[in-house]
């Protein structure tokens, strides 16, 4: 009905008066067509614009703005198992999703609620989040498999959208790849959450991957997923890795099988290390360790990766640090026939080939007596070089690394602050898995010993996500009572103002007290 | 609204990161000088030292949370210094000495409650009657240049627009800023996106000149229309009443139910529409609010809360927005809402309050019984005799409403403009939840 008023007026407008002179308004034999032919304006372009207003109206309803559906619909009918979370926790976890400010709160959020679902509300807003900001989930311990949160309605959801189909990994693994591991972070959250679910799965997976004919990009950061929960099962396929010498893969293969005393592989570097490592004695009776490092590399000890260079040190140099790093202490002693302090003393005297191939040994060989000896002394200063090892401290027990963690302070020489930074730097690097335990007493200390613990509070800063909420209280009575300087009094109203949420999780979900 | 109880709600009023980071820095005991709060817990206050080396006042009243004052120039609400005493009152109240209400303080408190507590400034009528009479010349003049410019348009043709950059439109838009017709000014820079907008882009253009046309025609002749007509046009234009003139209208009492919210920004201006539904009336009113970009809003109402005000309706052909008279008390007296029963009914709705008044802009429209569904690419409401509205594209989408709803039919609460439905909050689980 209108289009014969309308399209006339539309073409003129679109042309205009120049390019197409007016001549008069369309109308036709309906009311508003009649009316439209009353229109008097002074010009023709108010003219135009006046029927334009008159007709525009009816247009626009003509064109409609109920249509007739005929899609499909969706309909969940499953039955959800899990509570949903409770509506404080919601509203944290809504204003964690809005809020970019608070992202680091997520992992806090997700520990807490274990056993409880998203709210439904909040399934499109989660989701899109995990979508947009997976590198947030590489955390370590890792963060828990998502999809646990989302419940029988979440999963309904998830597979309806192509952006959120991760969230079906378990059914349909290949496909979740196959569409998301373009970004290597999701394809290492993926391998992360199936080596939790089921290790034997991802090994064969990561195995099919290294097979494949183009060796992929990022597949030593996948190798890399097998390092928790690593066991003597995944020993064939690791020393299977060792024959793929296209890439870096071998390399990553040959750190794992190090962390494996069993293995094969150790037992082939001991082999070679008994043959070329000793103590020469002068004539003062002083010692010193000798390591006579082979002019040609056999096949075998190419393959072992000892032919891959170290940085900083020249090509003999790295075939002594590969081999004796994969050594454990205890065959150091015997074969030496030391002591640990005697050989943590000569290792230190030395070149920082045998101080830290040796640090490496202990660390991939849980030796107590060794990473204690080594912090001790790095600590002290008498051998320049890294930082305090974080990876050291990271494979004690919580037991042990709280005895070492008090026992720093007091190594540390006070009028040393370099060392001191150099200490705290170490305990930064671990802070991650220092999760689990209660810090206060290291914090504590700190505070105590160093009033200008600026170290400390950048560490709290940078760690939140980490921070047992049982520590929080006492945390918050521990920096009111701290006075430090202005410029470090900032950092502290910082963390005050950011510790106080992180605890009104734990308390949403009724879980604040320490409950490893 | 009650005082936060966590950091993340103190810092939502916000305006930015940068403020965050300041705040932060202010909630610490050891940067104040003064910390104190009355027995009744009415209000807090605090002396902090500057950057400059003095010191600034800071008060919040804990009632009106984020009311509150400070001495110092910051041009951001709240400032710094307030976010910062208002954390540090979530996290350490005992920091803070009870003692006695400064009285300046106690007389600041007093003037924060709602525009009705206060006292009303005798009004001028002579004087206001000749500012609006030079107000209205001056808009006239501006809609007189708006003439010449759309009839510019026409005669150079709608097609030599698509070429045009932004400022091509900013340039009227700007005179009419000037000519304090701002809602007009706004609807004539959105030109610009109906050149871009794609396929039919000229039937959307010229639909709009139309209709600005028209309003312009209305203002020229603002004598002969009626009142409620005159309240319309004054509205579309940027002309908005004052509190001072709504006085004869009538009162209305009823329990609202906050059933939506919506936010949109137009340059540095933000607009907060909260939609209310009356429980005797069952008629919908809408608090709207407009902040610089830099200050915040000062209704925080959420979704669901039950309100009990005596409030009175702006004139208008279709009467929605409202200003309460009286402070507005918690209720909780439950509110059973009455939805349109299919889209037929709700749109010949939208069609007879568009009758009403020719410049309305967005409706509230309550539906029962819908479902969200997908044709193509795009998200439908759907009723039961598979009719169907479309979502509007910049909103919240399909996918939010699939997970609320599970696919079953749902109680919507939106605004239907003429670019489609905007879902604003959906009832579940007993309750009205935000979109």
């Amino acid at each position: 009905m209108t289009n014969t008023l309308w399209q006339p007026l539309v073409t003129q407008a679109l042309l205009g008066t120049i390019a197409r002179p007016f001549e008069s308004l369309p109308t036709d034999a309906t009311p508003l067509g009649k009316a439209v032919g009353a229109i008097q304006a002074p010009t023709p372009e108010g003219a135009i614009l006046k029927a334009a207003a008159l007709v525009s109206p009816f247009q626009q309803q003509q064109s409609g703005w109920i249509k007739r559906f005929n899609g499909k619909f969706e309909v969940f009918t499953a039955v959800e198992d899990l509570p949903e979370a409770p509506p404080v926790a919601a509203r944290l976890l809504e204003a964690i999703l809005r809020e970019t400010h608070y992202y680091w709160q997520l992992p806090h959020w997700l520990r807490a609620g274990e056993g409880y679902r998203i709210p439904d509300h909040l399934l499109v807003p989660f989701l899109n989040y995990v979508a947009g900001h997976i590198m947030d989930f590489i955390t370590i311990p890792p963060i828990p498999d998502i999809t646990l949160f989302l419940g029988a309605r979440g999963q309904w959801l998830a597979q309806q959208r192509p952006m959120w189909y991760f969230a079906a990994w378990r059914s349909d693994f290949e496909g979740v790849w196959k569409r998301f591991s373009i970004k290597p972070y999701f394809g290492t959250v993926l391998l992360s959450w199936l080596h939790d679910d089921d290790p034997q799965a991802a090994r064969q997976f990561i195995q099919r991957l290294a097979t494949e004919r183009r060796p992929l990009l990022y597949l030593e950061q996948y190798i890399g997923t097998l390092q928790f929960g690593l066991s003597d099962e995944d020993e064939p396929f690791l020393e299977s890795l060792l024959d793929n010498r296209t890439g870096p893969h071998n390399e990553y293969a040959a750190n794992l099988l190090a962390q494996l005393p069993q293995s094969a592989f150790v037992q082939r570097m001991i082999q070679r290390a008994r043959a070329r490592l000793w103590v020469e004695r002068s004539s003062d009776g002083k010692g010193k360790l000798i390591y006579v490092v082979e002019d040609v590399l056999a096949k075998d000890m190419q393959r072992d990766t000892l032919a891959r260079r170290v940085l900083n040190l020249s090509d003999k140099g790295g075939v002594a640090y590969r081999t004796l790093s994969c050594v454990p202490p205890r065959v150091w002693l015997e074969h030496l026939n030391l002591t640990p302090d005697e050989l943590i003393a000569l290792a230190a005297q030395e070149k920082p080939i045998f101080f830290n191939a040796l640090e490496a040994a202990a660390y991939r060989n849980h030796d107590l007596a060794i990473v204690t000896g080594i912090l001790k002394v790095r600590c002290q200063g008498r051998l320049v070089g890294r930082p305090l090892t974080g990876n050291l401290l990271a494979i004690l027990t919580d037991a042990e690394r709280e005895q070492v963690f008090h026992e720093i302070w007091r190594w540390v020489p006070k009028d040393n602050h370099n060392r001191h930074y150099d200490g705290m730097a170490g305990v930064r690097w671990n802070w991650s898995a220092a999760y689990s335990r209660d810090m206060l007493p290291i914090y504590q200390q700190y505070m105590t010993h160093y009033p200008e613990a600026r170290t400390v509070l950048m560490l709290m800063k940078y760690h939140m996500g980490q921070i047992h909420p049982s520590t929080i209280p006492a945390l918050v009575a521990l920096l009111n009572a701290y006075h430090p300087t202005d410029y470090i009094d900032d950092l502290r109203g910082e963390i005050l103002a950011t510790l106080q949420p992180t605890y009104a999780i734990y308390e949403a979900f009724g879980a604040t007290t320490h409950d490893e | 609204m009650a005082f936060p109880t966590t950091s993340q709600e103190v810092l939502q009023f916000a305006a930015n990161k940068t403020v965050v980071e300041q705040a932060n820095k202010f909630a610490v005991q050891a940067a104040w000088r003064v910390l104190a709060t009355d027995a009744q817990e009415l209000a807090v206050w605090g002396n902090v030292r500057a950057g400059y080396g003095g010191m600034v006042s800071v008060q919040i009243d804990l009632n009106h949370y984020p009311i509150g004052t400070c001495s110092c120039t910051s041009k951001v609400q709240p400032c710094k210094h307030v976010l910062g005493l208002a954390l540090l009152w979530v996290h350490s109240p005992q920091a803070f000495t009870v003692g006695a209400m400064p009285e300046a303080i106690e007389k600041w408190l007093q003037n924060q409650s709602i525009a009705p507590a206060k006292p009303a400034k005798p009004v001028n009528r002579k004087e206001q009657g000749k500012r609006a009479a030079k107000r209205q010349t001056a808009i006239l003049n501006g809609l007189d240049e708006l003439d010449r410019w759309m009839q510019d348009l026409i005669r150079l043709g709608l097609a030599s627009t698509q070429a045009k950059p932004a400022d091509f439109f900013k340039a009227p838009a700007k005179r009419l800023h000037d000519a304090q017709a701002s809602t007009l000014a706004y609807r004539i820079e959105a030109l610009y996106g109906i050149t871009r907008s794609g396929t039919g882009w000229e039937e959307r253009m010229l639909a709009e000149l139309g209709q600005i046309y028209l309003l312009i025609e209305a203002f020229r002749q603002f004598e002969k229309l009626t009142a409620a007509m005159q309240a319309d046009v004054r509205s579309a234009v940027g002309w908005p009443l004052q509190s001072n003139e709504l006085d004869d209208e009538p009162t209305v009492s009823d329990d609202w139910l906050v059933i939506g919210q919506s936010q949109s920004a137009q340059r540095n201006l933000n607009v907060q529409r909260i939609w209310l539904y009356g429980a005797q009336t069952q008629r919908f009113a809408m608090l709207l609010e407009f902040a610089h970009s830099s200050k915040q809003f000062t209704y925080h109402y959420a979704i669901d809360d039950l309100l009990t005000a005596d409030a009175v309706y702006y004139p208008s052909g279709y009467p929605l927005r409202i200003q309460f008279r009286s402070e507005p008390a918690s209720s909780i007296q439950p509110i059973t809402t009455v939805g349109a029963p299919d889209l037929s009914s709700a749109i010949a709705a939208y069609r007879a309050a568009k009758l009403k008044n020719r410049w309305l802009g967005v409706y509230p429209m309550l539906l029962d019984e819908v479902k969200v569904g997908k044709m193509g690419r795009s998200w439908y409401i759907v009723d039961a005799s598979q009719q169907a509205i479309a979502l509007n594209n910049e909103t919240v989408g399909g996918w939010e409403l699939l997970a609320v709803s599970g696919g079953y039919a749902m109680q919507l609460f939106g605004e239907w403009s003429e670019g489609g439905f905007m879902p604003l909050s959906i009832f579940h689980n007993g309750q009205w939840i935000k979109l």
